[in-house]
């Protein structure tokens, strides 16, 4: 996973404008907590716009047609967890509308981090470790853990 | 740095976290690369692919990043001494 691919990518969402989110490893990276992951979280608003501006904005760095698989009525829907492979890339963009029945875009607390000369919008570590401390996954409970030691939060 | 001793690898402290968003992202892409390297890994999956929640696309996920069952891949290069 380059770092030049990530910001490449999240620096064409904030050209165009996508109302988006990082979540999950990334973002703990952002946050100052690093592990290894093979994906990009992003949360998205699943209206017709914001997908039709989180298409241009892939393929504005990607030359594939598949990107036009990637529609506001399945992410809107159905089919809240959308895996978009890019060519040329070796980690996954995970686009998510919705975690379950708890948390929609338009719940998150979201904040702005400088990344170099960019400017990318992260989930907060609070928001993060609500989202991770009552999954199953052994995964996130260590990320939830590692949240509270870092920002103490209580348990 | 002086060497510390541990009896259990849960005991070991984490490392404190990065200062900068692009320090801890560098470090996370970083950490990433050697992993994948590690584990022998599947290539991620090219194209799109939908599911009905976030729990069915993990489940998918697994199905690539885990690691092949089996002995490691024969490097073709041998150790020194090797005849």
């Amino acid at each position: 996973m380059r770092l030049d691919d990530v910001l490449a990518i999240l620096a064409a969402f904030e050209a165009e404008e996508v109302r988006y989110a990082v979540f999950g490893a990334l973002a703990l990276a952002a946050h100052g907590i690093d592990r290894a992951t093979r994906d990009l979280d992003v949360f998205v608003a699943p209206d017709e716009e914001n997908v039709s501006r989180l298409r241009r904005a892939l393929a504005a760095i990607f030359d594939d047609p598949s990107i036009e698989e990637i529609t506001a009525q399945d992410l809107g829907g159905e089919y809240p967890a959308v895996q978009y492979g890019p060519p040329n890339v070796d980690f996954t963009i995970d686009i998510v509308s919705r975690l379950g029945e708890t948390f929609t875009f338009d719940d998150l607390d979201v904040e702005e981090v400088a990344a170099g000369n960019a400017t990318i919008k992260v989930v907060s570590p609070a928001m993060l470790y609500r989202m991770k401390r009552d999954t199953v996954r052994l995964r996130d409970q260590a990320d939830a853990e590692r949240l509270r030691q870092v920002f103490g939060f209580e348990e | 740095m002086p060497v510390r001793k541990f009896r259990r690898i849960e005991d070991v402290p984490a490392p404190p976290p990065t200062s900068t968003a692009l320090e801890g992202l560098r470090a996370a892409c970083a950490l990433s690369d050697l992993t994948a390297g590690i584990g022998r890994t599947a290539r991620a999956p090219r194209g799109v692919r939908r599911f009905r929640s976030v729990e069915e696309a993990d489940e998918h996920r697994r199905t690539w990043e885990q690691p092949p069952t089996g002995p490691p891949r024969a490097t073709g290069r041998r150790g020194p001494g090797a005849a």
